[in-house]
């Protein structure tokens, strides 16, 4: 069994580094130009540089997505772009225009190109198509289902990558412009405005059909982990989790599972642990599901009303440092908690300390019952060395 | 001077002596979309009364298609090339299928939404594919860009309901179910709270969202060129839709009705928004 690369999302260059530090084989992020998802903050090409220089010291890969559709006017300075790219060693770009490839052939750019999900990539012969005309590798459609991927891959033979976790578009990706009808914001360039999260009223003719029960097509969130070694034997090349816009404690969470999985089941000692599932579940406030690999998403993989988007306060702060003498933890801190409290500390590595909280000492030494205002540094007692950018959360295990 | 093409017609006798050049079907299983559709055996009998009418066909295979779908639509494929017709794709599968099939006839890239600058368009005419039919969320400005920078034919949407989104999900059949109500038929319309306007919902193969009003780009005929400009009566009434059809036929620009993004550019960036 080949091992897959766990691909992670990077919305700027700290995330980058969380990413890379917490199990991610490969990140992909977007430029300042060019690329869906206009709301994240996105790298300059200096940031570019650095993000792959930081990733290559550690044998990792950077892909750049240059992915909006593009409009006649959109085409200016993207030579330039794409040779910027192409000068500071990113490992692939990922479009969804097919005309990127004839340019960079015509132009004499060495990039290689990933086929973008926004090009709805359902069947071998699509797939084929891509192939032959110089696309390195196909990012299938979320609704492709595990058949579908193994045929595929049967007769294509192709770098595939599929979307493992993360929200999902309720239409075909590429194929739902609402937002621009709704709000003359353009899906296809990056500012998706989400209709598919509003409530409608839906009538059959005059007759108001919908009551207290709004009409709504929100999809709930993906969720693949218990389909990654069939994945794997199926032959999947990277393993593509959704989310530029989301914060490191998510990232640090999703990919530490991943990573333990995947891992697991490459040295053969992976057994499902139905923590796994939760951890996954409380860290994205959403819930997640197969959707589309075994069977067609039904009423159950769909939001209404009721959606349970609870906020929780899992995610209780950042190690900043080890204190050997005294033994204490050094951190940031993230949101509330108070000695007695039960905590889990997590690091790269699949590292997981419990601790009962015995006492909390802010930064003049003073001790305090609650750890209450975000941001502040504060300490707490540790036998066991933890190390730089481990995370506190909550321990809703024990 | 611009060309018509009016989808597949409930009386096609009403309008084969028309001033226009052709006419689009779509097929049972792989189109969407329309009215009604024909059989293979249906659109051979329509290519002989269209060719003794100089009428060209096309037909609509403008659907994204599933790998288990795979072997019978080569096979719908394989049938559709020994006509004289031109075939028109959505999924770049009927592509890779015809060019192995060696097919020598026109063919017509269907973009949706996806067909908003020339440089895709010439990607494909490259491929050997000289037609085109663009997006509906361009200005006329833009439409004309890429008219003047392409080498390849441009199909525009003159008319009918315009389509906003496709979902694979059941997005009817799900809610009834979760309302606990029945689903008697597949078509209905849903208001957004907001702006108060309707648009539709249809499901079929897939879920398909419109808008509510018709569009129309006949006020703006004047500025539109050199183009073939299709004529859809999907879901729209059959006396409305012919007299439409003779208001373009005969320049008769006297409509005030939804033009969509003709007048209007979408906006991306953060600093553009309103």
């Amino acid at each position: 069994m080949n091992r897959p690369e766990l691909l992670a999302p990077a919305g700027d260059l700290e995330r980058l580094k969380w990413a890379i530090d917490y199990g991610a084989d490969a990140v992909y992020l977007g430029g300042k130009e060019f690329s869906l998802r206009s709301n994240a903050k996105n790298f300059s090409i200096d940031e570019i540089k650095e993000g792959v220089k930081y990733a290559h010291d550690r044998n990792k890969k950077v892909y750049v997505t240059v992915n909006i559709l593009f409009h006649e006017d959109d085409i200016n300075g993207l030579i330039n772009y794409l040779k910027k790219l192409e000068d500071a060693k990113v490992d692939a770009i990922i479009s969804s225009d097919l005309f990127i490839l004839d340019l960079i052939k015509k132009e004499n750019i060495n990039l290689e190109v990933h086929l973008s999900t926004q090009k709805s990539s359902l069947n071998s012969e699509a797939v084929k198509f891509y192939l032959n005309s110089g696309v390195k590798r196909v990012v299938l459609a979320r609704e492709c289902s595990l058949s579908d991927m193994k045929s595929i891959k049967d007769k294509t033979n192709a770098d595939m990558e599929v979307f493992i976790h993360g929200a999902m578009c309720m239409g075909y990706s590429g194929r739902c412009t609402l937002s621009n009808y709704f709000t003359n914001r353009d899906s296809n360039r990056g500012a998706c405005a989400q209709i598919c999260r509003w409530v409608f009223d839906l009538y059959d003719g005059d007759n108001k059909i919908s009551d207290e029960t709004k009409f709504s097509f929100a999809p709930k969130d993906q969720q693949l982990l218990l389909y990654i070694k069939e994945l794997m034997e199926i032959g999947v090349n990277s393993f593509k989790i959704e989310g530029r816009m989301k914060s490191i404690y998510y990232l640090a969470t999703i990919l530490s599972v991943y990573r333990k999985v995947i891992d697991g089941i490459l040295d053969g000692t992976y057994k499902y642990d139905p923590l796994d599932e939760i951890i996954l579940r409380r860290c994205a406030n959403r819930e997640s599901l197969p959707q589309y690999v075994k069977e067609f998403p039904g009423v159950n993989e769909q939001y209404y009303i009721g959606r349970e988007e609870k906020t929780n306060q899992d995610f209780l702060g950042v190690v900043l440092g080890y204190d050997e003498e005294n033994k204490e933890i050094i951190f940031e801190e993230r949101n509330y908690f108070s000695v007695g409290d039960k905590i889990n500390i997590f690091g790269p590595g699949n590292r997981s300390i419990f601790l009962d909280v015995k006492y909390i000492k802010n930064e003049e030494g003073s001790l305090v019952e609650n750890a209450n205002h975000p941001r502040e540094i504060l300490r707490i007692p540790c036998d066991a060395k933890v190390n730089v950018n481990d995370l506190i959360r909550v321990d809703f295990i024990n | 001077m611009n060309k018509y093409y009016i989808t597949n017609p409930n009386n096609i006798d009403r309008y084969i002596n028309l001033d226009i050049s052709g006419f689009i079907f779509g097929i049972k299983k792989f189109s969407s979309e329309f009215n009604n559709y024909l059989s293979l055996k249906d659109i051979s009998l329509m290519c002989d009364k269209c060719k003794n009418n100089n009428k060209d066909i096309i037909i609509f295979l403008n659907r994204l298609y599933f790998e288990h779908e795979i072997d019978e639509l080569k096979e719908t494929i394989k049938e559709l090339s020994k006509l004289d017709i031109i075939i028109g794709f959505t999924d770049d599968a009927v592509l890779n299928i015809l060019d192995e099939l060696g097919f020598k006839g026109e063919k017509l890239l269907i973009s949706n939404h996806l067909g908003t600058n020339s440089y895709t368009l010439d990607f494909y005419l490259n491929k050997g594919v000289k037609n085109a039919y663009i997006s509906t969320e361009i200005t006329i400005d833009e439409i004309n860009e890429i008219n003047n920078h392409t080498g390849a034919n441009i199909f525009i949407k003159g008319y009918g309901y315009l389509n906003m989104a496709t979902s694979s999900r059941k997005l009817l059949t799900n809610y009834f179910k979760f309302i606990n109500k029945n689903k008697d038929k597949n078509s209905y319309t849903f208001k957004d709270f907001v702006t108060s306007k309707d648009y539709k919902i249809v499901e079929e193969y897939n879920s398909n969202f419109y808008t509510g009003d018709i569009y129309s780009s006949l006020k703006y005929l004047d500025q539109l060129d050199n183009l073939s400009i299709i004529l859809d009566n999907y879901m729209i009434d059959v006396e409305v839709f012919y007299k439409e059809v003779n208001n373009f036929i005969n320049h008769n620009i006297n409509s005030e009705g939804y033009t969509g993004f003709l007048d209007k550019k979408t906006v991306y960036k953060v600093e553009d928004y309103e």
